[in-house]
């Protein structure tokens, strides 16, 4: 799992690319709480993520929770259709803000 | 028939006495009524069936004395039946020659009429020598309840199921009865007494157990009160009373020894056997200690006769300031019971009743008239009277908790409501907080959802401070509370997956293979006890993980299931207890461990400190795991920990448990100090009345039984909140409740009505079964898919296996025969339909 962060009109853009499973979860989690920023707004573009565990599920609903914490907006983009299928049954589905691409998700942010 | 001069300013002025009539009466015993009772200044009136006439003249059965009667009892509606103070049944013949009915399939007039006397508490029914005929075709009415009667009709009643008590007067509630015609003076006399006690016509309580008759004299504040038992002979000097130079309020929790009427001096002795001397003044009030859902019952016009020796009750009052040997100004009293020895706790109904106004202050508070419920409205913050505040959180385990309480109000009462909130309120644990991890193929729960606004918010670790961003064992374990207590009802298939989901959770994640026992909190991400992240969580067991399981969910699950895994796994949590848990130089456990059982004697607020209720909850369970696998190991502890907590975790003076403590006293001093304060907490005084009764039905011992009654005695005396509902969080030491931040809550993290139920269930089951030799009947509701092997288990709690049978069955309001009495089990038809399951049990000692 490789995580990658830029800037885009403002918003922070954090993309993780490969496997989220109980091997990598652990330092997934621990990169993300650097990589986040404690203002403002992210966007977690998901759409390299090839698989992701109920370990990954635990690590969004950290991320979720940091970023209500210190009043970050948070949005997710891009999940794989198998991902998403997940998310939806068990129910996390509902309480994230979820778009399709990250273009949609900066406007979302900005409007 | 002579219309006699009533008293006036007699004690009965106002009231009604009715009595039935009918031919061969006992000529003295009817003209000793009629003037007694005008003696006191009571109206008595004669009823009778008419049988279309204006009046019959009935004779008498000595001499066939005359005795004519117009008064028309199916002419008594349900109003005038209300002004009734009291409803007699007399001796003789009265009774067989009202029973009789022209119509077999019809019960007679006056058999309908006493069946509506039944129902309305606020009548005294009072019955004497062969009047319990008249009770026959009702018999219902006297299930369970304690009477006597004449020595020709002790089958009778036994066949009716009431209890036969060997007394001359017996008094049950709202029901006095009487051995014989030639008691009527000691009968007559008890029931001026009963009504001149219900002050304000409202249902009383009396004691359950039987009165011993005597003479008692009038007791009236302004004339001088009977003579006093005892005088006080110890001197002043002897006598307990602090003496520093302020005064200050005090409880005082003890037994009369004497009662110095003219001086108004009362001597109490304390648990512990203390000398308190309190003095009465014109302003002292007194009440009786009432349930939930009772009126204010006044006792300050008996306090000649309430203040004799052996009479348990609470004294409040103002310690005066000076030297010692001044007595203390008792402002209130309060009794516990009504005869000497008697506990209005130990009625067969209080617990139940308790239960029920719990339940009902719960639904109302959470979800107001609407049923279905709807749990989008249910809040775990409850203020004082139940109202919601602007927390919009529902943790997990609170609504587990509740699911609990009202799936064991079900179980006690049948009524079906109830079982409808616990299994909508299943429903919503399921569909809410509940996360399937098909990677590990374990269930877990959220601690909760956030649901402000139009979404919902899930909570994933717990908010609560001691174990921020772990998941406790604590939580996994008190959400299958409510579930696997509804679970031993329906047998719903999606519970019983969702229990073995998370027990797949315990024994793989939070379990220690090699050691034993379960660890206490797990990381988040990799369900691992032994991350860095956990900080002083890391890798640690304490009471919560690894004994918890038994009371939150684990004897209930075995209860339902008979599973031999269960169980095993309960002994391997006793048999951990037993040989970690106690230290020789303490008399209070050590409840924290490293992952090597040694002890953590530096965690957070615990240090090296005591939770008196947990010890007390170890003794409580650790005689149900007795029950289950009879181990000299387990009693031992269990015995040891009742022996010894009174004095150390008690408060031996004013009544009721102490909080947390230090395990061992300071260098210097005597007695280990209280930590934060010194209140009481109501479900730590939960944990000393279940671990009382069960040791003294279970060992039989006096002293257990005295601990068990003082500590209900003070909850019920001081945690009920008759003002809005529920029970205090916390009292003070001396009783007042404590309503500050969020002990003042009746919905919190800590409070919902899990404790307060689990306490008013396992009293009952203790105290009917094991103590009193009482039957029980508790009611099921087993789904057309509930159950596999379609065997429901009925046994209330873990009891001894000699000690319990299931007596009868019904399925649907119809008698059922397929289930085996010693295994308590039932075999269900099948059923396209819920079924409607009523289990009587009775007690295995020999009694009747």
């Amino acid at each position: 799992m490789e995580l990658s962060k830029y800037l885009s009109e403002g918003t922070t853009v954090i993309a993780l690319d490969g496997e989220l499973t109980s091997s990598t979860a652990q330092r997934t989690h621990g990169t993300l709480e650097e990589l986040m920023p404690d203002e403002g707004s992210v966007v977690l573009d998901l759409s390299g993520m090839s698989y992701m565990s109920s370990a990954g599920l635990r690590v969004l609903l950290l991320a979720h929770r940091r970023a209500q914490r210190s009043g970050v907006d948070l949005v997710l983009a891009g999940i794989p259709p198998d991902v998403r299928i997940t998310m939806s049954a068990t129910g996390f589905l509902e309480f994230f803000t979820v778009v399709d691409t990250v273009p949609d998700a900066l406007e979302v942010l900005a409007g | 028939m002579v219309d006699l001069i009533r008293r006036a300013d007699g004690r009965l002025a106002g009231r009604t006495i009715a009595i039935l009539m009918e031919g061969d009466y006992v000529e003295p015993e009817l003209h000793y009524y009629e003037r007694r009772f005008a003696e006191e200044g009571a109206r008595v009136e004669f009823l009778t069936r008419l049988w279309g006439q204006s009046s019959l003249t009935f004779t008498g059965h000595e001499y066939r004395l005359p005795f004519t009667v117009d008064g028309d009892l199916e002419a008594v509606d349900d109003e005038r039946l209300r002004c009734f103070d009291a409803l007699i049944v007399p001796a003789g013949m009265v009774s067989d020659r009202l029973r009789y009915s022209e119509d077999v399939h019809r019960k007679a007039p006056a058999v309908q009429l006493l069946r509506r006397a039944f129902d309305e508490p606020s009548v005294l029914k009072g019955i004497i020598c062969h009047g319990m005929w008249l009770v026959s075709p009702i018999a219902e009415v006297v299930r369970g309840r304690r009477v006597t009667c004449h020595n020709n009709l002790i089958s009778d009643v036994r066949n009716m199921g009431a209890v036969y008590t060997d007394q001359d007067v017996v008094v049950d509630g709202d029901l006095l009865t009487a051995r014989t015609a030639d008691r009527c003076h000691l009968f007559a006399s008890t029931l001026i007494d009963l009504v001149v006690a219900r002050t304000r016509r409202r249902p009383v309580h009396a004691p359950r157990r039987p009165e011993v008759a005597a003479p008692v004299s009038r007791a009236e504040d302004v004339a001088p009160a009977a003579e006093p038992v005892n005088r006080p002979g110890a001197p002043r000097s002897t006598v307990d009373t602090p003496g520093p130079g302020f005064s200050f309020t005090d409880l005082v929790a003890g037994y009369v020894t004497a009662y110095d009427a003219d001086r108004r001096l009362v001597d109490l002795r304390t648990s512990d056997g203390q000398a308190v001397r309190a003095e009465l003044t014109s302003t002292t009030s007194a009440e009786f200690a009432r349930n939930l859902g009772e009126p204010y019952l006044d006792a300050s016009g008996h306090l000649a006769e309430l203040l004799t020796p052996g009479r348990h009750l609470f004294v409040r009052g103002i310690c005066q300031p000076g030297g010692g040997g001044r007595p203390m100004q008792a402002t209130s009293l309060k009794f516990v019971g009504r005869g000497v020895g008697d506990y209005g706790f130990e009625d067969a109904g209080w617990w139940t009743r308790q239960l029920v106004e719990l339940a009902r202050f719960y639904r109302r508070a959470q979800f107001g008239d609407s049923t279905p419920v709807n749990y989008e409205d249910y809040r775990t913050v409850l203020r004082l009277g139940g109202d919601k505040s602007d927390h919009f959180v529902q943790e997990t385990d609170t609504i587990s908790r509740l699911v609990y309480g009202m799936a064991t109000a079900y179980l006690l009462t049948g009524e079906e409501d109830f079982l409808g909130v616990a299994e909508r309120g299943t429903e919503y644990l399921r569909e809410h907080m509940r996360f399937v991890d098909r990677d590990n193929d374990v269930v877990y729960w959220y601690h909760g959802i956030d649901v402000r606004g139009d979404t919902e918010r899930k909570l994933f670790t717990s908010e609560f401070g001691d174990d921020y961003d772990a998941i406790p064992a604590y939580e996994q374990i008190y959400g299958l509370a409510g579930p696997t207590q509804t679970y031993r009802l329906t047998g719903d298939p999606r519970i019983a997956e969702d229990i073995e989901g998370t027990l797949r959770l315990l024994h793989r994640f939070f379990r220690d293979p090699e050691r034993g026992g379960y660890f206490s909190h797990v990381d988040p991400i990799l369900l691992s006890p032994h991350h860095e992240s956990l900080g002083p969580n890391r890798s640690r067991k304490n009471w919560n993980s690894i004994g918890d399981h038994a009371p939150a969910y684990l004897f209930n699950l075995l209860l339902a299931t008979g599973d031999e895994r269960h169980a095993r796994m309960l002994e391997e949590c006793f048999d951990l207890i037993v040989e970690h848990f106690p230290e020789p130089d303490s008399p209070f456990v050590q409840e924290r461990f490293h992952a090597d059982w040694t002890p953590d004697r530096t965690w957070g607020w615990q240090q090296d400190r005591a939770v008196v209720g947990h010890n007390l909850k170890i003794a409580w369970n650790l005689m149900r795991m007795n029950s289950l696998r009879p181990k000299e190991s387990y009693r031992r502890l269990a015995e040891r920990i009742g022996q010894t907590m009174p004095e150390v975790g008690s408060d031996r003076r004013r009544g009721g448990w102490y909080d947390v403590m230090d395990r061992h006293p300071r260098p210097g001093e005597s007695r280990p100090r209280l930590t934060w304060h010194d209140r009481k907490a109501w479900w730590q005084q939960e944990q000393a009345i279940l671990a009382y009764l069960i040791l003294a039905g279970t060992t039989g011992e006096q002293d257990f039984l005295r601990h068990g009654r003082e500590a209900a005695a003070f909850y019920n005396s001081f945690f009920l909140d008759h003002d809005e509902g529920g029970v205090y969080f916390n009292v003070l030491a001396e009783g007042t409740p404590y309503l500050l931040g969020t002990e003042r809550l009746k919905g919190s993290h800590s409070m919902s009505m899990y404790h307060t139920s689990e306490l008013c269930f396992l009293a009952t089951v203790y105290q009917r079964l094991l103590i009193d030799g009482e039957p029980l009947t508790l009611w099921f509701r087993p789904r057309p898919d509930g159950f596999g092997d379609r065997v429901l288990r009925v046994a209330p709690d873990a009891l001894p296996t000699d000690r319990v049978r299931l007596d009868w069955v019904e399925v649907d309001g119809r008698p059922y025969s397929a289930f085996d009495a010693a295994t308590m089990t039932v075999k269900l038809p099948q059923s396209a339909e819920h079924l409607t399951v009523r289990a009587h049990l009775v007690p295995l000692d020999g009694r009747e």
